[in-house]
C-alpha cells in the first residue's frame, strides 16, 4: 500500500495531532519531532515536519495528502486545499491590537488606518470590508514593537494568552476571528485515494465527536 | 544581456515544444474523428460585449488593453466558451447540433507562483444545440478516447450535477450571499460548518444528512443510486440525470474511468448542469474540465442549450515529457566545394518525405556529424572526392555505414 504523507507545523500543533492520531487509533507507534529529521517514517506514514506557514504548501502541490493548519495560515494564503475536519487544537485568536488609548482613535476610524502584521491578506480585508482603506506594514515579527515607536497606530497579530501584548503595554481592541487548526487534505488525492482518505477523516471525526 | 521572461510566462524548451505540438496533433485529430469542425478565434475581444457573461473571477482576472482608436476597452481571450458562445449567437444560419474544437491560449491574471501563470494553452470542444444528456456523455467520450489515444490511462473523470447544488438553494430557500458562503462551505469541504450550517434549518433528517456528507458523496454508482428515495423531487432529477449518464457511457465501455463526486461545485459560473474533471492520478493534477452551460448563449442571443471541455496542454505536456522524440531522417555534410550535390540530395530526399538539414557552417566533419546525431538526426550524409570522383558515404544513428554513388542516392 502508498504510504499516506501528513505535512505537519513543527512545535505543540505536531505532538498534539500525533496525539490525536494515536488516540483515534490510527498510529499505534509514538512519534517525537525530538530530532532534527525532517521525514519521520511510522508505520503507514510519512510525516514531514515544516514550518506552519508551509503547510498548505506541500498539500496543495500533493507532495503531501494530508497536513494540518491554522485559520491564521490558510485566510492569509489562498490554497486551493480541501478542509473538512477541524482538530480543535491551536486555538488562538486573530485580533486587532494596540495601546489603551488607541481604543478612541479606533472607534472613529473613517477615511484609511495604519496597520502593522504579519497577516497582510487578513489585515487589508478586515479594514477594507469595514470601508476603510488599510495602509499595511508587513512584518516577520516583533510586531507589537511597531505602535511603541510609532510606526503604526493598530497591529493585527494571532493571540493565544495575550502574555507578550500585556508585557508591552498593549490590549486587544478587536477580535477579527477565532482560529482553530484544521485537517486539510489535497484535492487530487481525496478524489484518488478516497478509501485511505476517508477512512482517516472518519476516524478522527469520530473520536473528536466523541471526546 | 538581458533574457529573462516576465514571472507569469512559460518558455518552453525544444523538447517541450515538440511534446506539446505531437500531443495537440493527436487529440485534434480523434476531435476530427467525432466531427468535430475546427474553429480560429480572435485572441483580442471586447470587454463589454462578454462583462455580463464571463465568468466574474475571469473577468476580474482578466489582460485589459484599452483600443487606441476607438477608446474601448479589450481584454486578451480569458476563455474559449464564452468566445465561441459569442460566435454561435453572431451566426446568421444556426443549423444544429454544431460541433465545434479549438486550440489556443488563454490568458488570466493570478499572483504567479508554480503552476499559476498568466498564459496557458488549452485544446477543447463545444456541443451546441443538445439539450439531452447523451450531448454530456458524447463530450466525456470524446475526453476520454483523447486520453486513450495519447497513451494515458492512468487518469480519472469526477463528475457532478449542479442543479444538486442549486436544488438545495431553492429548498432551503437561500439568498445569494448565504448561498454564496454555502458553496464556501462545499469548496473547502468544511464538513464541520456543514453541520453547523444546517442546524440553523428544520427539515427532514434525510435532508440534513445528505448535505452534510455532500463532500463525502465520491464513488461509483452505488453512492448515487439508493440515494434518490430520501430525497425531495427537487433533487431528484439531477440525481436521475448522473444515472443516466452513468448508463450510457457504460454502454460505450467507457464507464471505468468516472467517479461520482457530489461535492464538487462548478468551477464557472456559466454552469448549470453535468460538470466533470479529469485528473492525472499518479500526477495530480486536474489536465481538463467541462461541463453543461444552458444559458451562457442566450445572454448574447438566442437560447441554445450546449456543453464542452477543455484539456490543459501544459499539464498534458509536462506529463507526457519524453514519450514522443523527434526523429528527423538526415543530416548532409557536403565536404566538397561545390554545393549543388548536397542540394539535389536534399531535394530528392525531401521529396520522398524525408526531413532533411544540411551543414552549412565550417568544422570538422566528425564535430558536424556529433552534432548531428545530438540534435535527433538519424543518418548522416558525407559527400566526399575520392580519385576525382564524387562519393557519398551514409552513417546512421547505431553505427552502420553505406557507400554509395551519387548517382544512386539521387536514383
Amino acid at each position: 500500500m502508498e504510504k499516506i504523507s501528513f505535512a505537519l507545523p513543527k512545535g505543540r500543533l505536531f505532538g498534539q495531532t500525533i496525539d490525536i492520531l494515536r488516540n483515534a487509533g490510527i498510529l499505534k507507534e509514538t512519534v517525537s519531532q525530538d530530532t532534527r529529521k525532517l521525514i519521520i517514517e511510522s508505520e503507514n506514514f510519512r510525516f514531514f515536519v515544516v514550518r506552519s506557514k508551509d503547510v498548505p504548501v506541500y498539500v496543495e502541490s500533493g507532495i503531501a495528502d494530508f497536513g494540518v493548519a491554522g485559520d491564521d495560515v490558510l485566510d492569509e494564503g489562498n490554497y486551493d486545499v480541501y478542509r473538512p475536519v477541524d482538530l480543535g487544537i491551536g486555538y488562538c485568536r486573530i485580533v486587532v491590537a494596540g495601546k489603551p488609548e488607541s481604543r478612541e482613535l479606533y472607534e472613529n476610524l473613517s477615511n484609511s488606518v495604519k496597520v502593522a502584521t504579519k497577516y497582510p491578506k487578513i489585515a487589508g480585508n478586515f479594514f477594507s470590508k469595514k470601508g476603510i482603506k488599510p495602509i499595511v506594514y508587513e512584518l516577520y515579527g516583533s510586531v507589537e514593537l511597531a505602535p511603541l515607536v510609532g510606526l503604526a497606530p493598530f497591529i493585527v497579530d494571532i493571540v493565544e494568552t495575550g502574555t507578550t501584548l500585556k508585557e508591552n503595554g498593549l490590549v486587544v481592541i478587536d477580535t477579527i476571528k477565532e482560529s482553530t487548526a484544521k485537517l486539510i487534505v489535497n484535492r487530487v488525492s481525496y478524489k484518488t485515494k478516497s478509501q485511505d482518505i476517508f477512512l482517516l477523516i472518519n476516524t478522527v471525526e469520530s473520536f473528536l465527536g466523541g471526546l | 544581456m538581458k533574457v529573462d521572461t516576465p514571472k507569469g510566462v512559460r518558455q518552453l524548451s525544444f523538447e517541450e515544444s515538440y511534446t506539446l505540438d505531437t500531443i495537440q496533433k493527436i487529440i485534434e485529430d480523434n476531435f476530427k474523428l467525432w466531427g468535430y469542425d475546427k474553429l480560429y478565434l480572435p485572441l483580442i475581444e471586447y470587454y463589454h460585449t462578454h462583462s455580463k457573461t464571463l465568468d466574474k473571477n475571469l473577468l476580474k482576472n482578466s489582460f485589459r488593453i484599452v483600443d487606441r482608436y476607438e477608446g474601448e476597452t479589450l481584454i486578451l481571450r480569458p476563455d474559449f466558451t464564452t468566445q465561441i458562445a459569442r460566435f454561435v449567437a453572431s451566426l446568421k444560419d444556426k443549423t444544429f447540433p454544431l460541433r465545434v474544437y479549438y486550440c489556443g491560449d488563454i490568458f488570466r491574471y493570478t499572483v504567479p507562483k508554480a503552476d499559476n501563470i498568466y498564459q496557458r494553452r488549452q485544446v477543447g470542444v463545444e456541443l451546441i444545440g443538445v439539450p439531452q444528456i447523451e450531448a454530456d456523455a458524447e463530450v466525456i467520450a470524446v475526453a476520454v478516447t483523447s486520453l486513450k489515444s495519447l497513451g494515458i490511462s492512468d487518469f480519472q473523470i469526477d463528475i457532478n450535477n449542479v442543479k444538486i447544488h442549486y436544488g438545495i438553494k431553492e429548498i432551503l430557500n437561500l439568498d445569494d450571499g448565504t448561498f454564496a458562503e454555502f458553496m464556501g462551505f462545499i469548496k473547502n469541504r468544511e464538513i464541520y460548518n456543514l453541520k453547523k450550517f444546517v442546524s440553523k434549518f428544520i427539515l427532514p433528517e434525510d435532508l440534513k444528512e445528505f448535505i452534510v456528507s455532500l463532500p463525502k458523496l465520491k464513488g461509483g454508482i452505488e453512492i448515487i443510486s439508493n440515494l434518490k428515495d430520501k430525497l425531495p423531487t427537487g433533487l431528484k432529477e439531477p440525481i436521475d440525470e448522473l444515472v443516466k449518464i452513468y448508463s450510457i457511457l457504460k454502454e460505450y465501455g467507457l464507464s471505468d474511468y468516472l467517479v461520482f463526486d457530489l461535492g464538487e461545485p462548478k468551477e464557472f459560473e456559466y454552469y448549470t448542469g453535468i460538470v466533470f474533471e479529469v485528473f492525472s492520478v499518479k500526477n495530480k493534477k486536474v489536465i481538463g474540465t467541462g461541463g453543461r452551460y444552458d444559458n451562457l448563449i442566450s445572454k448574447y442571443n438566442g437560447d441554445y442549450p450546449a456543453t464542452g471541455f477543455a484539456f490543459d496542454l501544459y499539464y498534458l505536456m509536462d506529463i507526457l515529457i519524453g514519450k514522443f522524440h523527434n526523429k528527423k531522417d538526415y543530416y548532409i555534410i557536403d565536404t566538397t566545394d561545390d554545393k549543388l550535390t548536397a542540394y539535389r540530395i536534399a531535394s530528392n530526399l525531401r521529396s520522398k518525405g524525408f526531413s532533411v538539414a544540411r551543414d552549412i557552417v565550417k568544422r570538422d566533419v566528425e564535430k558536424s556529424m556529433d552534432i548531428a546525431f545530438k540534435k535527433g538526426f538519424e543518418n548522416v550524409i558525407i559527400i566526399t572526392v575520392e580519385n576525382n570522383k564524387k562519393r557519398v558515404y551514409i552513417f546512421s544513428k547505431n553505427g552502420e555505414k553505406k557507400v554509395l554513388e551519387i548517382k544512386d542516392i539521387l536514383g
